[in-house]
């Protein structure tokens, strides 16, 4: 595996060989893209987007209320993480708009690919969905500790 | 209140308007009828009407009122009566006035303007970062100390501010803070005792060691910490943050470089 699609994975992340292989197919079906830095990955109020993997380039998610309104920061995401995979998971327009600091590598999922993956590599998909859950799991534990400590 | 309902402006000022025209009458008949007049009246009833005044305000204010007045409410009431005895209402009224002042600020300054006091383990930023970064975090983030404040911040509520962050730097050196984030979003203004304070602080976080930064600053408050000398520049994301959450990643992103050295 070369160095930046590992940066999808924590060393042990992986339970065995079965899963690395897994890995191994899920990376040959993503298309490898590029963003300059400034680029809007995603905007805010479009229809659902790819699912978007980071590998090397950190984004800035940020949300307005209203056109007219300053942009609120809602994170801030370093490689290894994924964006968009709120919309692409619901199948509901985007609810904030994504965009590079600085020039990001990633990987793309569209949902048609993910539905023809399901079928042939249901191991690489089930790995997706696992990883993915992951990172949401560990956002809900940041968001968790934030409230706890605004209500204390 | 007295009569338990609503003010009716309207009917207040008839009523009002019917009894100064009744005092009026009165004027009229005493001016018109003369001493005579007056001299009719007999004197228990001008006497009685007066005491009966006096009576019934210090009733009011000393004895009715004092149930629902704290005890230095009515130590202030008791003060105005003696000073109205002893040099008349004038002196009385700046006495109250200069008493209320007193009493307003020894209140306000016992709401504390340290709103939430946490550390970087508890309250981290929006960045989302490898587990093992946020692993650091979780174990070094007690050296990023974040103080939220709120309020107007003067003599009384910087001086707890201080007392605050003093405690704080008098434990064992390995449990001390690194950085100190003041958050000012919820202050409505500082006073030049506070100024004062800041600088003091910012003294005692120097020569601990320690660096203190400052986010949420409203333009007028920007100004003055960096007339005062308190900020060492204007430049947004170096000397001042514009929020909580990018102070907080500054100061995590200084911490991670340590804790990987460790």
């Amino acid at each position: 595996m070369s160095p930046e699609p590992a940066a999808l994975v924590e060393p042990g992340e992986l339970s065995g060989e079965a899963e690395r292989r897994a890995l191994t197919r899920l990376l040959e079906h993503v298309e490898p893209v590029r963003f300059p830095a400034g680029t809007s990955i995603i905007e805010q109020g479009a229809p659902p987007s790819d699912l978007i993997l980071l590998l090397s380039g950190r984004v800035v998610v940020e949300r307005r209320d209203s056109p007219e309104a300053a942009p609120l920061r809602l994170r801030t995401m370093d490689p290894g993480t994924c964006v968009g995979e709120i919309g692409f998971d619901l199948g509901t327009p985007t609810s904030a708009s994504v965009i590079c600091e600085e020039e990001v590598r990633a990987l793309r999922l569209s949902q048609p690919r993910l539905a023809a993956l399901e079928q042939e590599e249901p191991r690489a998909v089930l790995l997706l969905h696992r990883l993915a859950a992951r990172k949401l799991a560990q956002r809900l534990l940041t968001t968790n500790q934030l409230a706890t400590a605004l209500a204390g | 209140m007295t009569v338990r309902r609503e003010l009716d402006f309207n009917r207040d000022l008839q009523a009002v308007g019917v009894a100064n025209l009744l005092a009026a009458l009165v004027c009229l008949a005493a001016w018109l009828g003369g001493p005579k007049l007056l001299g009719a009246i007999p004197f228990a009833v001008t006497g009685g009407l007066l005491v009966f005044l006096r009576v019934s305000l210090l009733a009011n204010w000393l004895l009715d009122r004092s149930r629902y007045l704290s005890p230095l409410e009515n130590a202030v009431l008791l003060a105005i009566l003696l000073v109205t005895m002893l040099s008349g209402w004038v002196a009385a009224l700046m006495a109250g006035l200069v008493l209320a002042l007193l009493l307003f600020v020894i209140d306000y300054s016992r709401i504390s303007a340290v709103r939430s006091l946490i550390t970087g383990r508890t309250r981290r930023s929006h960045v989302d970062r490898r587990p093992a970064r946020s692993r650091l975090l979780d174990r070094y983030g007690d050296s990023i100390l974040v103080i939220c404040l709120q309020g107007h911040l003067f003599c009384g509520t910087a001086h707890i501010l201080r007392r605050t962050i003093m405690e704080r730097l008098e434990v064992p050196s390995r449990s001390r803070p690194h950085w100190i984030l003041l958050d000012l979003r919820l202050t409505s203004g500082l006073d030049a005792s506070a100024v004062h304070t800041f600088q003091r602080l910012a003294q005692i976080c120097e020569s601990a060691g320690i660096e203190l930064v400052f986010s949420g600053l409203s333009n007028d408050t920007r100004r003055l910490l960096l007339r005062s000398g308190i900020l060492a520049g204007d430049r947004e994301g170096h000397d001042w943050f514009s929020d909580l959450d990018h102070g907080l990643e500054f100061c995590e992103n200084e911490l991670l470089p340590f804790t990987l050295r460790r």
